[in-house]
């Protein structure tokens, strides 16, 4: 079967510094897989190379079985991105905007009409007609570039932090569009710092932490190899359910030279 | 739970903050403030392309230099003339001059950008005094306050060489002045910035001052004497006019500021003191009217007013009336094979796309269209007078085509500046970059060429139809140009892209190294037609222009094209500083 997202030795230098190093990931068609790490892990720098806002410094990317240097626009054809940045154009409206993309993407200017009303629909946005982009809250430019994203029916969907922002009405608007895209053979590839939606949403995770790929598997992969790692009293595994952030902390661990908060910083509070 | 209330024991060198503010903390926060702007001034340069910036600062700084050099000194030259020559009587025309300069300067010379919203220092324990003096001092060094304080102590040099006497009165009430004028373009900032918080009001005035500008051209072209020629006799009725209102005006001025300032001076020097105090005295309440008026509204800010419209809008719509998570099965249908034809009037979906956005983004943004229509209009105004001079003769054409292209042609030097975080969609879309220049291109080939007729028809409106051979040889020099500017401005647009923030009209839409090359290429194509004129008619052979002309235009255009083939090439190395420049908040 050939992977939705494949990786081989992925790694990104800036000038001495390595944010990415050698990261080999396989993500399977089909899957909702939660890409994590700490605050500068190496997470938006490697969903950037994926999407083609930046290029390795060495190693390859497949999407789809496709080499993504070799045919960047035929890979582009089959992904959608919420990018950190939303990729928005502050000027137009939210329909012009979903038109211009729809066009962009090389839809027949029915169908691009059509998905942008049913979209907008979707989305509650389908009263603000008249209102530029860049007068629209946070929450609603992050659905603007949801729809913006999936108007072209990609194959793999790559959201950077896409419940950041989003109030809890549009998030659950959100997660029910995307379980319904996994459901019809989607792939999405998603970072986020909220261990719940992951933990809720995802099949499958990764971790990165310091540039390295640290861990890669399902849910209950992770769990099971945290609790081999760390056995009981008794000397045999736990069988404690952990949930994803106590798997997370136990493979990341606390950052280099954290003390315990007990033993520092007393004068807090 | 006592544990809970019992203090814990402090380390030594950790203890408590004292609640009562010290001197020397509130002098740390404001050498911490003025640490914060040099650093923030500093590291513009240490961008990628800061050299090249630092290299057009020092080739602009002459010309701003000499901007400030002439009224300093002509203030200077001006004041000593009147103190020594007992002309004291006419300072008032000089304090209202410079008073003018300042706001002059104000309106055209934006203030220093601040990289970040000084309202941020909010959060930390600032004082209102304390909040206030950081307000005053951040932007204190606008080239308005540089250029007008360096006038008025210019002044008070020249008085006081002149009168000795005055030295000390003209220096009181020339530093009022100072602070006065200071205060009243701070205030009037903070409160514009107020009323202008929405961005219809913003638009609206945008509107109106562009517009005003074109109708002050209006006026200085039909009552200006200087553009009057054989229209003396105009002249002659408009001046008793002026007169008029000039003498209705001078009452009401001599209580107003520069008015207090001048005429304080003028009491003292003739030993009336208690006019001269009173003046002074005028000063000193406007001073502080000003001053408070000021304060109040940054008291308002102080307290947390925020003006955003984002905030506003971040509260429930009222028109909501759908439940938001609303399970439309609609969106289970994927037609994604529902692409479009690949052509459409001949260009292919994303150029078509891409131009059908450029169109809107023209239509909504008015400094774009003032560009196109400002130079139209001063067409209209000059064509005729120059005509009737008969001084330019079959160039009016050629000079009002050249004179056009300054508005439309600056726009390919940054032409990814509007799409601002736009310009992400572009590497994440199956899009190719020379597409999307390609579009960006068409419409600004399209303006030119819109432009062209447009003159064309003004000019054989007020004048006559240019001869056959300007007419092809203009056409042939525009294509030229058109092609040069748009090469250049294409690397230029990859290479020093510049975030173009239509809310702020203050804020520099392309770099400095960039606005040199533009003029630099426009003066060049410029300079390139006039020699050829200049040859062909030397040699008594005009029709000459022609093919020289269209073979530039030729060599331009395989330029042009080479430039547009590398592009994706050139984007695809810079694509992290074009999304690093443009996504900035």
């Amino acid at each position: 079967m050939i992977p939705a997202v494949a990786t081989t030795n992925l790694t990104r230098r800036f000038g001495e510094f390595t944010a990415v190093q050698d990261v080999n990931l396989t993500v399977a068609p089909g899957q909702f897989f939660g890409f994590l790490g700490p605050n500068g892990a190496g997470k938006s720098t490697t969903i950037k190379m994926l999407t083609g806002l930046l290029a390795p410094t060495s190693g390859s990317i497949q999407i789809l079985g496709l080499d993504a240097a070799a045919n960047p626009i035929e890979v582009k054809r089959q992904i959608g991105v919420v990018p950190e940045g939303l990729a928005l154009f502050g000027r137009l409206t939210a329909a012009e905007y979903l038109r211009f993309v729809g066009r962009m993407y090389g839809l027949d200017t029915p169908t691009t009409a059509a998905r942008t009303e049913e979209l907008l629909d979707f989305m509650n946005l389908a009263n603000e007609t008249k209102k530029l982009i860049t007068d629209f809250s946070h929450g609603m430019q992050k659905k603007l570039a949801l729809a913006a994203a999936v108007i072209h029916g990609p194959k793999i969907l790559f959201l950077d932090e896409p419940f950041e922002g989003v109030d809890a009405v549009a998030s659950g608007t959100l997660k029910n569009m995307l379980q319904g895209m996994i459901a019809r053979g989607a792939t999405i590839f998603l970072t986020s710092h909220v261990m719940e939606i992951v933990e809720r949403l995802c099949s499958h995770v990764a971790i990165i932490d310091r540039g390295h790929l640290i861990a890669n598997g399902s849910l209950e992969e992770l769990r099971a190899g945290v609790q081999a790692r760390n056995p009981d009293s008794n000397g045999s595994a736990s069988t404690q359910t952990l949930t994803l952030e106590q798997i997370f902390l136990s493979i990341v661990g606390n950052e280099p030279g954290a003390h315990q908060p007990e033993q520092e910083l007393s004068w807090l509070g | 739970m006592a544990g809970l209330t019992q203090t814990p024991p402090q380390p030594p060198g950790l203890t408590p903050a004292p609640y009562a503010w010290t001197a020397a903390q509130g002098r740390a926060q404001f050498a911490a403030l003025a640490k914060l702007r040099w650093h923030l001034f500093r590291n513009a340069f240490r961008r990628k392309g800061g050299a090249g910036e630092v290299v057009a600062r020092i080739i602009f700084f002459p010309i701003i230099a000499a901007f400030a050099f002439g009224p300093t000194i002509g203030a200077g030259v001006g004041a000593y003339f009147l103190a020594s020559n007992d002309r004291l009587i006419l300072f008032p025309l000089l304090t209202w001059l410079i008073f003018a300069l300042w706001l002059l300067v104000l309106l055209n010379i934006s203030p220093p950008n601040l990289s970040f919203d000084i309202n941020t220092i909010l959060r930390f324990p600032l004082s209102f005094p304390r909040y206030l003096t950081a307000r005053i001092f951040f932007g204190l060094l606008s080239a308005s306050t540089v250029i007008g304080t360096l006038a008025l102590i210019s002044a008070d040099i020249g008085i006081s060489i002149a009168r000795p006497s005055l030295a000390l009165w003209a220096t009181i009430l020339l530093a009022t002045f100072a602070l006065s004028n200071i205060f009243f373009t701070r205030m009037a900032l903070v409160w514009v910035e107020r009323w202008l918080s929405t961005r219809r009001a913003r638009e609206i005035l945008t509107a109106f001052i562009l517009f005003a500008s074109l109708g002050f051209q209006y006026i200085n072209i039909n009552y200006n004497p200087g553009f009057q020629h054989r229209r003396h006799h105009h002249t002659s009725t408009y001046l008793p006019v002026l007169q008029n209102i000039f003498h209705h005006i001078k009452p009401i001025a001599a209580f107003l500021p520069p008015g207090l300032a001048a005429s304080s001076i003028v009491s003292f020097s003739q030993g009336h003191l208690l006019t001269a105090m009173a003046s002074l005295l005028g000063l000193v309440a406007f001073t502080s009217l000003f001053f408070g008026v000021y304060a109040w509204r940054m008291h308002r800010e102080f307290l947390g007013e925020n003006l955003s419209e984002t905030t506003q809008t971040n509260q429930p719509s009222a028109r909501r009336t759908k439940p938001a998570a609303s399970p439309r099965p609609a969106l289970t249908s994927n037609t994604a094979h529902a692409t479009a034809p690949s052509q459409t009037f001949g260009l292919n979906n994303t150029v078509a796309a891409c131009l059908q956005k450029e169109f809107i983004y023209l239509r909504r943004n008015l400094n774009q269209l003032y560009g196109f229509i400002a130079p139209l209009f001063m067409v209209f105004l000059f064509a005729s007078r120059i005509s009737a001079n008969g001084s330019f003769g079959e160039l009016v054409f050629p000079v009002a085509i050249a004179y056009s292209t300054l508005g439309i042609s600056t726009l390919s030097y940054n032409a990814l500046g509007m799409d601002t975080g736009g310009v992400q969609f572009y590497f994440l879309s199956p899009t190719r970059l020379r597409d999307v220049f390609l579009a960006k291109n068409l419409m600004t080939f399209l303006l030119t060429f819109g432009e062209l007729v447009l003159i064309l028809g003004v000019i054989v409106a007020v004048t006559h139809f240019p001869s056959t051979v300007v007419l092809l040889a203009t056409i042939a020099w525009l294509l030229f140009a058109t092609f040069l500017n748009a090469a250049v401005g294409n690397l230029r647009s990859i290479i020093a892209p510049r975030k173009v923030d239509l809310m702020k009209a203050s804020r520099k839409q392309i770099s400095q190294l960039s606005a040199l090359l533009a003029l630099g290429m426009i003066v060049a194509s410029a300079a390139i037609g006039a020699a050829v004129l200049f040859l062909c008619n030397y040699l008594n052979r005009p029709w000459l222009m022609i093919p020289i002309f269209a073979a530039l235009a030729i060599i331009a255009f395989i330029v042009y094209l080479q430039v547009l083939s590398r592009l994706d090439a050139l984007a695809f190395t810079h694509r992290e500083t074009l999304t690093e420049e443009l996504c900035k908040a």
